[in-house]
């Protein structure tokens, strides 16, 4: 019996715990003081308290204390920290993740891509700067847009897009400091060629301490705004399309892999550019993401058991002649932020929630009725899960999943995303990273009219001069002459064939 | 639409300016909105009322999440519109204020000096992450907070004569 110390919060501890009791393993996990009351916190056969989730000291402290054997890091936080893995490798703990020495290589952006040009991989054209005057004369000689990134850049900081070399030079500056501030240490800074309306594929790997790496096929998550991931597929439209692109960012993911010596799961994202089906390597992530569960559902591998085994130093158990597609899932992410003011963070308490409860929908969550939502961390509340046996299937599967949601007390953008997946560009799988940010504008008018149209039948319904319309309501449920419709369905409850039937 | 009020594919039952002309009670819990939009045309939204739950062709909500006003009053759609930076700073006459406690980390500008209109003036932290904040008009910068320093919500980070 193993012990594993989950250095993460929210959902994805969740989900680490339920993988590591699935072993007959014991799940630790760990909690700040202002979030000692979350529902992670429970998930763990105990818990310990933690100064902060990103205090180093602090977690190895907890992980010794707790006599743990193995540290997963979840995502977030200290995941991709190599001086983390290496504290919790010398403090004699096993580590779910790969080797601090894979870590930096494929890690640190600029790294990455001198390994992948090594490996033969196709990377974007792009050059090291140290000042201002050096990024104009490296946006001049890329041409066009140009995009300026830290190598230690991430979740949209640290990166700029510049469209004349002019405003290269002055971004260089910010995003120098931004490298700074945001992660401490001295970041390289370097200029990259911009491809326009590109798609971004990623390529799932697992792989185990002796040298044996498959991949998982490739995942989609075009569907952004600014960066932020908003909704993932598997596989990818455009690979299903475009068969040939599949064959070259899974080949050149595993080539990247196998040179890195990589172990554990990881992810090597790739941009497409949809004009010409030129597939280009942008970054590694070492560590489990957040969008792992659209691959798990097609593969039917629980990635996260695996990483679990990996680090107990198992083989890994699966040939890469195993690995099949299955069906398709789709994943949307609820996240408590205000599209009506520029997507800032929301709080508040969270009154009535509702997730969808179906054989083909999987929802991933760390969230319950009376729960303060902290702006102190991640404001996704929920990822749901759709899986159907086609792309169509799938989709008609999520949108009824994210209709019978409810989620009130935090402003989110469900509505957004139940308008997206209606969406002609999103059903015909054809959009790019930018196609969101593009009609954003068009699509919360359209939300704002539903909005609207929703409150104005509340109103009628619910309003006191309305009373004569209503039959008699409480917290979960509808009465009318004895008989119950209740409301942790999603679906009408009775059915409305009831009538001209006798109940009892 | 279906039986169940749900919304079929393709059909788009949010009309503009739409207003309710009839609710019917179909069954327990289930009504009938009959919505009639400027030009005269009629469609029907099957809805179910499930406690303090409401079931939309639009999806669920919550009663709460309807019966409060600002939900879809103009004034917040407006909030979002605007300039990039809007979120996070104020612009009344010539001064600009922060919204959100901010750490200045960059002054291009000295008192004194002529701005343009959308031109860089300082560079703001907050989240880790770094804004450029333009000026709002074009002018003379009258006044304007000193790198290093940490304004607090509601303080003002530039004044510009304009």
């Amino acid at each position: 019996m193993k012990r594993v110390l989950i250095a993460a919060r929210g959902e994805i501890a969740i989900r680490v715990a339920r993988a590591t009791r699935e072993l007959g393993w014991i799940p630790i996990t760990i909690y700040a003081d202002d979030d000692q009351f979350s529902p992670h916190v429970k998930a763990g056969l105990m818990s310990v308290r933690v100064s902060s989730y990103t205090d180093i000291d602090s977690i190895i402290d907890a992980a010794l204390r707790a006599d743990a054997d193995i540290v997963h890091p979840g995502y977030g936080f200290l995941s991709e920290n190599p001086d983390f893995a290496t504290r919790v490798l010398e403090s004699g703990i096993g580590w779910a993740g790969p080797s601090p020495k894979a870590m930096k290589l494929l890690g640190d952006k600029q790294s990455a891509k001198h390994l992948a040009v090594k490996a033969g991989v196709r990377t974007l054209p792009w050059c090291e700067v140290k000042s201002g005057e050096e990024a104009l004369r490296c946006a001049e000689k890329l041409g066009g847009r140009v995009i300026i990134k830290a190598s230690n850049a991430g979740g949209g900081r640290g990166l700029r897009v510049a469209e004349s070399p002019k405003e290269a030079a002055r971004l260089y500056s910010i995003v120098a400091r931004e490298a700074s501030v945001g992660f401490g240490g001295k970041a390289i800074v370097y200029l990259e060629k911009l491809i326009d309306h590109p798609r971004h594929i990623e390529v799932q790997i697992l792989g185990d301490n002796y040298g044996h790496i498959v991949h998982l096929f490739e995942r989609e998550c075009s569907v952004q705004r600014r960066r932020q991931k908003i909704i993932e597929e598997a596989p990818s439209p455009y690979a299903e399309k475009y068969k040939d692109v599949r064959q070259v960012v899974l080949e050149s993911a595993l080539r990247l892999a196998e040179e890195a010596e990589y172990s554990n799961a990881g992810t090597i994202e790739f941009i497409v550019d949809p004009k010409t089906g030129e597939a280009f390597f942008i970054e590694a992530n070492t560590r489990l993401q957040v969008e792992h569960g659209v691959t798990e559902l097609v593969t039917g591998i629980d990635i996260v058991k695996r990483q679990l085994l990996i680090a107990d130093d198992k083989r890994l158990d699966i040939n890469q002649e195993d690995v099949r597609l299955h069906g398709w899932a789709i994943e949307a992410r609820v996240y408590a932020e205000d599209p009506w003011n520029n997507f800032i963070a929301s709080t508040g308490v969270l009154k009535r929630v509702r997730f969808p409860e179906s054989l083909w929908v999987r929802v991933d969550h760390a969230v319950e009725e009376g729960m303060r939502i902290n702006e102190r961390y991640d404001t996704m509340i929920a990822k749901i899960i759709a899986y159907g046996w086609t792309r169509s299937e799938a989709l008609e599967r999520l949108r009824k999943a994210l209709a019978e949601t409810v989620l009130s007390g935090v402003e989110t953008n469900l509505d957004l995303l139940r308008v997206i997946v209606e969406e002609e560009w999103f059903q015909k799988g054809e959009y790019n990273t930018l196609t969101l940010e593009e009609n954003l504008e068009k699509l919360l008018e359209k939300v704002d009219e539903r909005r609207r149209m929703a409150s104005l039948m509340a109103r009628k319904l619910y309003s006191n001069g309305a009373r004569r319309f209503m039959v008699k309501t409480v917290g979960n449920g509808t009465s009318l002459l004895g008989r119950v419709a209740v409301n942790t369905h999603g679906w009408p409850w009775p059915p409305t064939t009831w009538r001209g039937h006798h109940f009892a | 639409m279906d039986g169940h009020g749900r919304q079929q594919h393709g059909e788009d039952t949010t009309s503009r300016n739409a207003r309710i002309i009839e609710v019917r009670h179909e069954d327990a819990g289930v009504y009938i909105i009959v919505f009639e939009s400027e030009d005269g045309s009629r469609s029907n939204v099957r809805v179910r009322v499930e406690g303090d739950i409401i079931s939309t062709p639009f999806g669920s909500y919550h009663v709460s999440e309807l019966l409060s006003a600002s939900k879809t009053s103009k004034k917040r759609r407006m909030a979002g519109k605007g300039s990039s930076i809007g979120w996070l700073v104020d612009f009344e006459g010539g001064v600009a204020r922060t919204k959100l406690p901010v750490k200045v980390v960059e002054v291009y500008k000295k008192p004194g000096e002529n701005v343009e209109e959308g031109e860089v003036v300082l560079v703001v932290e907050t989240m880790k992450m770094l804004n450029e904040v333009p000026s709002p008009c074009s002018g003379v910068l009258v006044e304007v907070s000193k790198s290093g320093a940490g304004v607090p919500q509601g303080g003002i980070l530039f004044r510009v004569e304009c």
